[in-house]
């Protein structure tokens, strides 16, 4: 399967790794990610005021560039995917805005994009993946969801935005444990890691409490998401974090 | 034909129509029209000196067609009706000119509001002149009831039927009569032990010869109308027969299947032959199939070799009864909010967080731990309970409030507090609504016992090794709260059945916005349903309390009384009839009415209208290709003459 | 700074702040409240009461729009549009007076600036400047 392919500025310079493992993968699986001609940065937060049409441009211009070729979008960074959902959102259901947003451009989205998280081609794939892995002899796997993939609640990947199991019941058909841990959709502390860092320190030191009261001996985080990645891996030492493309690859070349 | 004399009056409705439309002004336009004798205007029409008013006019004038122009005709119609046919008028030579609800209520402009309702008086006028005489039928009242749901309210309204000497049949769904409230322990205010309150009434209804009691039954399927329902009700497969069983149990205790229990919730299980609880009325068992290792596997059939009676029937089939019965009072109750849609609290994850209901059993000295406070064998010594839980929650799309979760658990922690008084009790609250009688004054007796009431709503509940975390803001500190319990307690509210839905559909009763069953009227008839003939009492109309839901039931029973002593029912003849001479017998009209009252003659190959069905929705008639179906007081002159006249400009 | 605070907020968001029961779920379910000055429940609560205050609080810098307490709100009032647009009108007013950011690029330690995803210095600039 062929599909437009989304990077964001994230996965090209500090998450090399993620976009790297994720090329890897989808080269396995058969599934061809061609990437968006022209992109542009999604401008990484979704701003809700409503008055500044400028705020939502960014976002709109990747969806138009992406209609003069096909109506599905695939990302996979959590950040991207936010941005890109809640700003096709607002664009449709705003129609004074929509107005406004329009007189910046030259051309008008003209239908809903599809836009698709990377996971939900691997999720269509399970079986090709399972027959594919060599390791499985792994300790219990944290799925950390953090908040861009779950909220807002409605429009967002997952139905149940407090206590989403969609990774979980992915990785038990492929035969690993999970852990259901409370804080797995609770904020990793995001930006604040410029002006504040003892607030981030404190927000994964809980993230990481509550995944320490469900398992007993060692355990892997798994990530969607360059910045919780980020976070996780510099504010705490006790278990190692991967992307979960990273990880599935891992597992495929038996390392 | 006679000439057409109009009485026309125009209501000022205190200041609600005045203040906005010129009386006068559409009083003196009315005058001008044709066929009109007099118009007046009045502060209150429907006040005793107002009708008086219209009668001596229509004596002394010698009216023969009435209009009133005042609120909608749902309030004031048969009030005015009334008051024309005893000046001697027949009733359906009135015509109401609604200029509040459709006027000055929803128009600021007083310009605009006084030319509306010109406009709507005259087209009243002209509709007016062309209504005709109809005279009403009276049908007799089959004079038997039926009670859907054999909680507190339905058994209430069933024994207080039944005492009035008519019969009476109980329909519960499941295998004992009791519903919630069977498995409270002890209620607020009064703390009076729920068993021994209710035991006695169960006993009652299995006793009163004019109760026919039908439980694990269902109702499949309802037709007619206020007077004369035609019930088909389902019994499910008991696989016991009931007439050889001796209530030994035996089975109960010999069968080797465990499954939750549906009294005991999360807490407690069951066998797959079961009575739901000791007290069960009637005393007997059923088999239910989904659980039973012979159904499953074809195998066991370990009670059957165990009853002294041979009352086991393995190949015991669903049967269904018709019944036709005069009026329904549904009586279905609630649900328990299932905590599983707030998954912030752990409800599943962590054993030591329970519901309402599922406490009360543990409270209770027929439940799981005989009344022991005890979770995963320990005895608590900090227990937090949550307000609110499912109520007041848009995000799960219950805005109400459920009534009864404040002094519930007002009376749970207090009666903890008297078992373990060292037991630290935290509750978490956004309001403490104690509007009920004596209840404020239970609550201040709780607050005294040491209780710590603490305001907010918790976020998250998590461990911490073997403590259950509650997080919270205080919101009167105005700091961030870390609760340490064993055990949690949710608050959980009161949401509609899932099967009353069903039950509503068939019955096309109306829903308010919450779900629950809607009132014909949220003040003055808060019995009555939106169908005539069927009432409503209990939780099923609304969340409420026990004493709320007996009292309810007690006016259901009452409506149900007054009835059956009157034993005729009016019908209106606002119905639908069939000009044969037009008719071509397509068929078209059969399949819409949706009270089935269209049947076709075979002899004259025309269609004919089951006056004993047809209420007049006046689908039919505007569905007819050759207009053959007439509404009667909705002709199709009387209505475009109205249009005509909205179209008239000056 | 002599505003009204109600009116400027309500031309930049229509989130029903008045609805707010002050329940204080958004409070509990933040990850950050334990910082702030005043909670956001409290916040709320100062705004609708019209207090200007609510800009000198470090709350609207601190919310990181993660959303957790738009997911537990009663009401469905989404608190990070509610930072989000006092922030805006504390930066516009600092705008008028043209007064300087109080942002300091300088002071972010070096190493974090280097590994840090993209994405979160772009968020954060965002979250700093005024349009
Ligand atoms: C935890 C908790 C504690 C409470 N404590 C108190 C208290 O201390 N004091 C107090 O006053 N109130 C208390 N209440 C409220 C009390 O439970 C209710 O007011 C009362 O039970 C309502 O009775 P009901 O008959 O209307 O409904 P229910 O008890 O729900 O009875 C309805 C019956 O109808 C049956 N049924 C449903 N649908 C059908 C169908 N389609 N066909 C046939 N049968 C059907 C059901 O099986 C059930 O037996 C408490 C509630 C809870 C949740
Ligand atoms: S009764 Fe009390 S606890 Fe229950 S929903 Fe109403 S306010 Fe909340
Ligand atoms: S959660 Fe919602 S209702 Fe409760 S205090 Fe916060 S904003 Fe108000």
């Amino acid at each position: 399967m062929k599909y437009l392919y989304y990077p964001g500025c994230t996965l090209k310079t500090t998450a090399k790794v993620f976009e790297d493992s994720i090329k890897e993968v989808s080269k396995i699986l058969d599934i061809s990610l061609v990437e968006l001609n022209n992109w542009y940065c999604c401008q990484a937060i979704y701003t809700s005021l409503n008055d500044n049409p400028s705020l939502l441009l960014g976002a709109i211009r990747n969806l138009i560039e992406t209609q003069k070729e096909d109506d599905k979008l695939v990302t996979a960074c959590s950040a991207c995917y936010n941005v890109l959902l809640r700003s096709q959102n607002t664009y449709f259901k705003d129609e004074k805005l929509r107005v406004r947003i329009n007189a910046y451009l030259e051309e008008e989205l003209k239908r809903e994009i599809k836009i698709i998280h990377f996971f939900e081609l691997l999720e269509e794939k399970i079986d090709v993946l399972n027959s594919l892995i060599k390791k499985r002899d792994y300790p219990p796997l944290a799925f950390y969801y953090g908040c861009l993939l779950t909220r807002p609640k409605g429009i967002a990947l997952f139905s149940n935005d407090i206590n989403p199991q969609r990774f979980e019941n992915f990785f038990s058909q492929l035969g690993f444990l999970t852990i259901d841990f409370a804080f797995k959709t609770r904020c990793c502390g995001s930006y604040l890691t410029y002006t504040n860092e003892e607030i981030v320190k404190d927000c994964v030191d809980k993230i990481i409490l509550s995944i320490k009261e469900r398992v007993n001996n060692s355990c892997v985080i798994l990530t969607t998401c360059p910045l919780c990645q980020f976070n996780l891996e510099n504010y705490q030492k006790d278990y190692e974090v991967f992307y979960f493309t990273q990880f599935l690859l891992s597992l495929i070349k038996g390392e | 034909m006679a000439e057409i004399r109009i009485g026309v009056y125009v209501c000022h409705c205190g200041t609600n129509i005045a203040g906005v439309v010129d009386v006068l002004k559409v009083v003196e336009e009315i005058k001008k029209m044709k066929n009109v004798v007099v118009c007046r205007n009045y502060l209150y029409m429907c006040s005793d000196p107002g009708q008086e008013l219209i009668k001596k006019d229509i004596r002394e004038y010698n009216l023969n067609r009435v209009v009133v122009a005042s609120c909608s005709p749902r309030m004031h119609e048969i009030t005015f009706r009334k008051a024309i046919k005893e000046a001697g008028l027949n009733p359906y030579l009135l015509e109401m000119a609604n200029i509040r609800e459709q006027d000055s209520w929803v128009t600021e402009d007083k310009e605009e509001a006084t030319k509306k309702a010109i406009s709507l008086v005259r087209i009243a006028v002209l509709r007016a002149s062309l209504l005709e005489e109809l005279y009403e039928k009276e049908v007799k009242v089959i004079k038997r009831a039926l009670v859907i749901g054999g909680g507190i309210s339905g058994i209430q309204a069933s024994l207080d039927i039944a005492e009035a000497g008519y019969e009476v049949y109980l329909v519960e769904k499941e295998p004992s009569i009791g519903g919630h409230m069977a498995q409270l322990e002890k209620t607020f205010p009064t703390l009076d032990c729920a068993a021994c309150i209710l035991t006695p009434k169960m006993v009652e209804v299995s006793q009163n010869p004019n109760i026919k009691l039908m439980t694990y039954c269902e109702i499949e399927d309802i037709s007619g109308f206020v007077g004369n329902f035609k019930v088909k009700i389902k019994k499910k497969a008991k696989y016991v027969s009931w007439e050889k069983c001796i209530s030994c149990l035996l089975c109960q205790e010999k069968c080797p299947k465990k499954v939750p229990s549906e009294f005991e919730g999360s807490v407690g299980f069951r066998k797959a032959i079961y009575i739901p609880f000791a007290q069960a009325v009637p005393n007997k068992p059923v088999i239910d199939s989904e659980s039973c290792i012979y159904f499953q596997t074809g195998r066991c059939r370990v009670c059957e070799k165990i009853c002294p009676t041979k009352a086991i029937n393995f190949d015991d089939k669903e049967e269904y009864e018709e019944v036709d019965f005069g009026a329904i009072v549904i009586a279905t109750g609630y649900d328990e909010f299932d905590p599983r849609l707030k998954p912030e609290f752990g409800y599943g994850r962590y054993k030591e967080v329970l519901t309402g209901l599922e406490f009360e059993r543990i409270l209770n000295a027929g439940g799981p731990t005989f009344g022991e406070i005890k979770i995963n064998g320990k005895v608590p010594k900090s227990i937090v309970f949550i307000h609110c839980v499912g109520s007041r929650d848009e995000m799960v799309g219950n805005p109400y409030c459920s009534r009864v979760c404040c002094m519930y658990i007002a009376k749970q922690a207090y009666l903890v507090k008297e078992r373990l008084p060292d037991c630290k009790i935290t509750v978490f609250y956004i309001d403490v609504r104690a509007f009920g009688k004596g209840f404020e004054e239970f609550y201040t007796r709780v607050k005294d016992s040491g209780v710590i009431y603490r305001r907010g709503s918790p976020s998250e509940i998590y461990k911490r090794g073997d403590k259950l975390i509650v997080r919270s803001e205080d919101t009167i500190l105005g700091e961030m709260v870390e609760e340490e319990a064993d055990l949690v307690v949710l608050g959980t509210g009161l949401v509609p059945r899932k099967e009353t839905l069903e039950l509503a559909k068939k019955l096309k009763l109306s829903l308010s916005p919450d779900n629950f069953l809607l009132e014909a009227h949220p003040k003055l008839r808060p019995i009555d349903s939106n169908i005539d003939g069927v009432y409503l009492c209990g939780c099923c109309q609304g969340p409420k309390d026990i004493p709320d839901s007996v009292a309810q039931a007690k006016g259901a029973a009452s409506s149900v009384i007054a009835l059956f002593n009157k034993g005729v029912v009016t019908v209106e003849p606002i119905q639908a009839y069939v000009r044969e001479e037009y008719c071509s017998g397509c068929h078209i009209c059969e399949g819409l009415c949706p009270y089935l009252a269209l049947e076709f003659d075979k002899e004259k190959k025309v269609m004919r209208v089951n006056t004993a069905l047809c209420r007049g929705c006046g689908v039919c008639p505007s569905a007819c290709p050759s207009g053959a179906i007439v509404m009667r007081h909705y002709t199709d002159e009387q209505i475009e003459v109205q249009i005509g006249g909205l179209l008239w400009k000056e | 700074m002599e505003i009204n605070i109600l009116e400027e907020f309500f031309n930049i968001c229509d989130e029903k702040v008045f609805s707010c029961i002050n329940c204080g779920v958004c409070s509990a379910s933040c990850p950050i409240s334990n910082f702030m000055e005043i909670t956001p429940q409290k916040l709320i609560f100062f705004l609708i009461n019209n207090k200007k205050e609510v800009l000198e609080k470090n709350t609207i810098w601190l919310c990181a729009s993660c959303l957790n307490c738009q997911a537990r709100c009663r009401k469905s009032i989404d608190f990070s549009k509610v930072a989000d647009a006092l922030r805006h009108i504390y930066l516009k007013e600092r705008a008028r007076k043209k007064l300087s950011l109080e942002l300091e690029i300088d002071k972010i330690k070096r190493e974090i600036l280097i590994k840090s995803p993209q994405q979160l210095f772009i968020a954060l600039q965002r979250k700093f400047a005024y349009y």
